[in-house]
């Protein structure tokens, strides 16, 4: 790497060390550290990316503009869209006619939460049914305590990073065996995090999954692990670093 | 009353959108319209967000395209106004070692191409990797490197030109000894 390559990619380093865990940046900054005439360069660049910051920062913030979104939006009840994939026009035939055919043994004999399948079981799957939330609440107890009322799995109280960020709400998933899912969402810099907690009886479909590292499936990474004995996986389409090795306490060697 | 989806959006990143539209345009009441139009955006059809873990790149991006939008309208239809004609540069102020004027760095933004504007405002609000950067202005990872790097060069000679830097001595910190704040998005 010559030091034209190292200084681009330092360029995209922002000055509030965001970024100190990218891997992207490792080798640049430790070629940094080894060269005094970059190192300098670096000082330079990141003085003056803070001079820009605290400049750009320092204008009044438009505070009635918020509350004017938020009044004019009120009638329309913007809420969570569904995550969603455009089907071709035959997909939307067979799924009308799947939904037909189903409705009835769903209504029938489903317990509460929403149906999910075990032949051909995803994560990726599960995350398409995340939304919408069946109940909605900013605190990691108001979910607990409403997954507890359904006799679904509740996670442990998450540590680190997770445990500062807010939550956006919860749902539970069943299938006909009785098996329960639970989902908890988290919101962490805009992006959703989703935390499924399995059951005894449904823990058996993660179980030729790898436990403990980052995946990759076409944009969405989970997380499969394992804590007091109960099956964990995380969701997210987030940049797992950015979740930041932020974690204490028990939770924080399973979580990322 | 809105979701506490919506909310949580609007009061997470209303601030960052302005900055980033004000950055784009450097006019309050343009940057008021356009960050209000893509949250109304996102509230009148919240399907038209695919994937909702990726709202706050929705949010960037329809701001991005809306100006570009109106960028281009008004450069086939120009019109004549008065510009605020640049402070006389100071031959003492040191460049190093500064304080900057919001009103310089709008000003100097303006003067920069929209190619290295738009991905300059995102880096600097601090909220964005630049793979998001990337992903925002539908652009190669590669290019947001190139174009922060050259974008910053031609900002700093606008800037140390005389667009509005008044010295003023800042302590300088170590290099690699990175700060610790961690907050996502300032």
């Amino acid at each position: 790497m010559n030091k034209e390559t190292v200084r681009e990619i330092l360029s995209a380093y922002r000055p509030n060390g965001a970024d100190t865990d990218d891997p992207a940046f490792a080798e640049a900054l430790r070629h940094c550290r080894q060269d005094p005439e970059t190192a300098r360069w670096f000082e330079e660049e990141l003085s003056f990316d803070r001079a820009v910051v605290a400049a750009l920062r320092s204008g009044d913030s438009p505070a009635e503009g918020r509350e004017t979104v938020l009044a004019q939006t009120a009638a329309t009840l913007p809420r969570s869209p569904t995550r969603r994939r455009r089907l071709p026009w035959w997909g939307g035939v067979a799924a009308a006619l799947l939904l037909g055919l189903g409705l009835f043994s769903i209504l029938s004999t489903a317990p509460e939460g929403t149906r999910f399948q075990r032949a051909g079981f995803t994560l990726a799957g599960l995350v398409e049914q995340a939304l919408p939330l069946q109940h909605e609440a900013p605190q990691f107890g108001a979910l607990a305590s409403w997954l507890a009322a359904r006799e679904a799995p509740v996670p442990a109280e998450p540590a680190g990073r997770l445990a500062h960020e807010p939550t956006v709400g919860c749902k539970v998933f069943a299938d006909d065996e009785g098996g329960r899912i639970s989902l908890v969402c988290f919101r962490v810099e805009g992006n959703l995090v989703h935390l499924f907690t399995f059951d005894d009886r449904t823990a058996g479909l993660l179980a030729g999954q790898p436990r403990g590292e980052w995946r990759d499936h076409d944009g969405l990474h989970t997380k499969v692990f394992e804590q007091d004995g109960r099956t964990y996986a995380l969701a997210t389409e987030a940049n797992p670093a950015t979740l930041g090795p932020t974690r204490s306490g028990e939770m924080s060697a399973s979580l990322p | 009353m809105n979701s506490p989806w919506f909310q949580s959006l609007v009061h997470e990143w209303y601030d960052p959108l302005f900055r980033f539209a004000l950055s784009l345009c450097s006019d309050r009441e343009q940057a008021l319209d356009l960050t209000q139009n893509a949250f109304y955006k996102l509230a009148a059809r919240p399907d038209s967000l695919h994937d909702p873990s990726r709202a706050k790149s929705w949010l960037f991006s329809v701001v991005h395209r809306e100006f570009i939008d109106q960028y281009r309208h008004r450069t086939r239809f120009p019109s004549t106004h008065l510009e605020v004609v640049p402070e006389t540069p100071d031959p003492s102020a040191n460049p190093r070692a500064r304080t900057l004027d919001r009103e310089a760095v709008l000003r100097a933004l303006q003067a920069l191409d929209e190619h290295f504007r738009a991905p300059l405002s995102l880096f600097y609000l601090q909220s964005h990797s630049y793979r998001e950067i990337a992903t925002i202005l539908d652009i190669p990872l590669g290019t947001v490197m190139s174009r922060l790097r050259r974008g910053k060069d031609r900002l700093r000679a606008l800037l140390e030109s005389g667009a509005g830097a008044t010295p003023a001595e800042t302590s300088r910190a170590d290099p690699l000894d990175f700060p610790q704040e961690r907050t996502g998005h300032e």
